[in-house]
């Protein structure tokens, strides 16, 4: 169990589908992520951002030495952190283990890795407190990476499984259903249910390719709603920022965080740019800032962060 | 004799180093290719190394196993030019990108944590190699002496074109797989659960190197009556073990389906990008293939038989 102070207006950015590799221009992307982070305090309540959730992919195509540069470049920032692990993250120069003893070697780590029975890694929930009373929990989990497809010769994608969302129904009973937010990679059919059978009371941003999820339901999602769950979001589709409201949870897509590999420019919208004359399309990378209140109530900002060279920064919120 | 089985020691010793280029390379390129070739100007040098890295043992092969002693100097000066002018071109390009700042370093670190060194150093050396190369082809042109060339049986022009592009596929995915399974020891996630698995699919893995190191040693340069009954032998074999590590392959992803998803992402690029099972069963497809192809080149006729006792 992890603990975080809570006050209202705590600031949680969440970052996605970085992506750094062999073939990432390291002092480009820094520089990036570093006005991203600065953009991200400058629009968070208290100008300061109080927990970093990286879901997934941080990193693929990638040896130790460029992912430690990653992470130590991240830790750097001295915000509390935490991450879910990619379908991506697994495919680099090290063995898995490597990954978790380098998380867990951050002083303002939060991840742990625990010799649980549960499907995935780094399965865990951070209670947010104040004074001394629980006021949100955040669980980060594993939405694995892939799996035997029901086509012979393919893989599936992995998804939430059984035990994980027993785990988190217990830790979500036995802390009294406060209100709480869910964080991993790739999104759960409820996603693709929401969207396509026009079922969300809510809908806004877009959805630009498919939804990548895995041909298997996955229970988390009605034990989410039983348990006060406000939000689930994941990472995975870079294209798509689609953002949902379904039976009270909010469905969410991060918004992909830097150029790498490949992102969206966006068809309907579009941004001028610092010191530019002419509006260009929107391009959908950038950072999630959710800001939580009392009452399970939160904000939900999508900062696009630009990569031209003033970094303009278009905000809109859910 | 001698000299062409001491060529062959070094072709063998030099073989895993050629495997380790050929891994990095194609990782490498993979890489260039998903993230839309945002960095090949940086990676081209090293790309271009591990290129010429893989191309000096093909190079060197054919030198050691030429069909007459002409093309055997013409081999060692193309091929020799042609390995100096791209490790120049290396050397060059990493010059170049240190003095003008697109390297902060020598050791930049990246693929490999000696990167751009390593390519750098690696390159001279094949510069030398390229270099004596060249000028071995030189002094045997000056200087002719006995040496034993090869003899094929093709048939006609199509089926030596067929040939040689069927050996050369099936060596570069030999390097591929020998490459991984050497790197495999750093790479992999050998959980208790997955061991076994693993393991079984390193030997599969190690197969078509060790059909390559069965073709070269106990094949070539054999004479042509004991050369059919190894042929004979030799495809029994192979196809036997490719049978055996198929349906290990097969068992253990029954039981265990999840073993190289956790165990070995990182050594199966394609599969993982495009999320299909394209390594076990290239390994598996081109094993037995090339078993049956060797089968079948026993069944023909041109081939001399055994003599029945005289």
């Amino acid at each position: 169990m992890r603990h975080l102070d809570f006050r209202p207006g705590f600031s949680l950015l969440q970052l996605t589908d970085i992506h750094w590799s062999f073939s990432t221009d390291r002092v480009q992307a820094k520089t990036y992520l570093n006005a991203l982070y600065q953009a991200a305090k400058a629009n968070a309540d208290s100008h300061k951002i109080d927990l970093l959730v990286l879901t997934g992919d941080s990193t693929m195509f990638s040896s130790k030495e460029i992912t430690k540069d990653l992470f130590d470049f991240l830790a750097s920032w001295q915000v509390p952190f935490t991450v879910t692990w990619g379908n991506h993250d697994r495919q680099g120069y090290y063995p898995f283990s490597w990954l978790e003893s380098l998380l867990s070697s951050y002083s303002n780590s939060l991840y742990v890795s625990l010799q649980d029975q549960l499907e995935g890694e780094g399965n865990a929930v951070i209670d947010l407190d104040e004074a001394g009373a629980l006021k949100w929990q955040i669980y980060t989990l594993d939405s694995g990476s892939y799996e035997q497809s029901g086509t012979p010769l393919r893989y599936d994608y992995g998804t939430l499984k059984e035990k994980q969302t027993a785990w988190f129904e217990k830790e979500a009973t036995l802390a009294g259903k406060v209100p709480s937010l869910a964080f991993f990679h790739i999104p759960t059919r409820d996603w693709q249910d929401a969207y396509a059978q026009g079922k969300a009371s809510k809908t806004k941003w877009e959805k630009n390719e498919k939804i990548c999820c895995s041909e298997e339901e996955s229970p988390f999602f009605l034990k989410a709603v039983e348990n006060n769950v406000k939000g689930l979001f994941c990472g995975h589709d870079h294209a798509n920022d689609l953002t949902m409201t379904y039976q009270g949870v909010v469905l969410g897509y991060g918004v992909k965080t830097g150029s790498e590999l490949y992102y969206a420019k966006s068809l309907s919208r579009t941004y001028a740019p610092v010191g530019g004359k002419t509006s260009e399309p929107l391009k959908l990378i950038g950072g999630t800032l959710l800001s939580l209140h009392e009452g399970g109530v939160f904000d939900l900002d999508h900062l696009y962060l630009q990569d031209d060279a003033a970094h303009t920064l278009v905000k809109e919120r859910y | 004799m001698k000299e062409k089985i001491a060529l062959k020691i070094l072709e063998t010793v030099y073989y895993p180093l050629a495997a380790i280029a050929c891994f990095l390379f194609v990782n490498l390129l993979s890489s260039e290719i998903v993230y839309r070739f945002e960095n090949l100007g940086k990676n081209f040098p090293f790309l271009l190394f591990l290129a010429n890295a893989v191309y000096f043992l093909f190079a060197f092969h054919l030198f050691i196993h030429p069909l007459n002693a002409k093309k055997r100097i013409l081999t060692a000066q193309v091929n020799g030019v042609v390995l100096v002018a791209s490790s120049f071109l290396v050397i060059l390009s990493v010059t170049i990108f240190r003095m003008n700042g697109s390297y902060s370093s020598l050791l930049l670190g990246g693929i490999t944590p000696l990167f751009p060194l390593d390519a750098y150093v690696g390159s001279f050396l094949l510069l030398l190699v390229g270099t004596g190369l060249y000028y071995t082809g030189e002094w045997l042109r000056k200087h002719p002496r006995p040496y034993p060339d090869n003899v094929h049986e093709w048939k006609g022009k199509g089926a030596k074109i067929a040939t040689s592009v069927f050996r050369s596929i099936f060596v570069l995915v030999a390097l591929y797989f020998f490459g991984a399974l050497l790197v495999s020891p750093f790479l992999m996630s050998f959980s208790s659960s997955h061991v076994a698995g693993l393991v079984s699919f390193d030997l599969l893995m190690g197969l078509p190197s060790a059909m390559v190191a069965l073709y070269e040693w106990n094949y070539l340069d054999k004479e042509p009556l004991p050369q059919r009954q190894r042929l004979y032998k030799n495809s029994v074999i192979t196809t036997l073990l490719s049978l055996i590590l198929a349906l290990a392959y097969w068992l253990f992803q029954a039981l265990d389906p999840f073993f190289l998803i956790d165990g070995a992402a990182s050594l199966l690029p394609l599969d993982f990008l495009l999320s299909v099972k394209v390594a076990p069963y290239l390994l598996i497809l081109l094993s037995l293939a090339s078993s049956l192809i060797a089968f079948l080149h026993y069944l023909d006729r041109n081939v001399p038989k055994k003599p029945k006792n005289p």
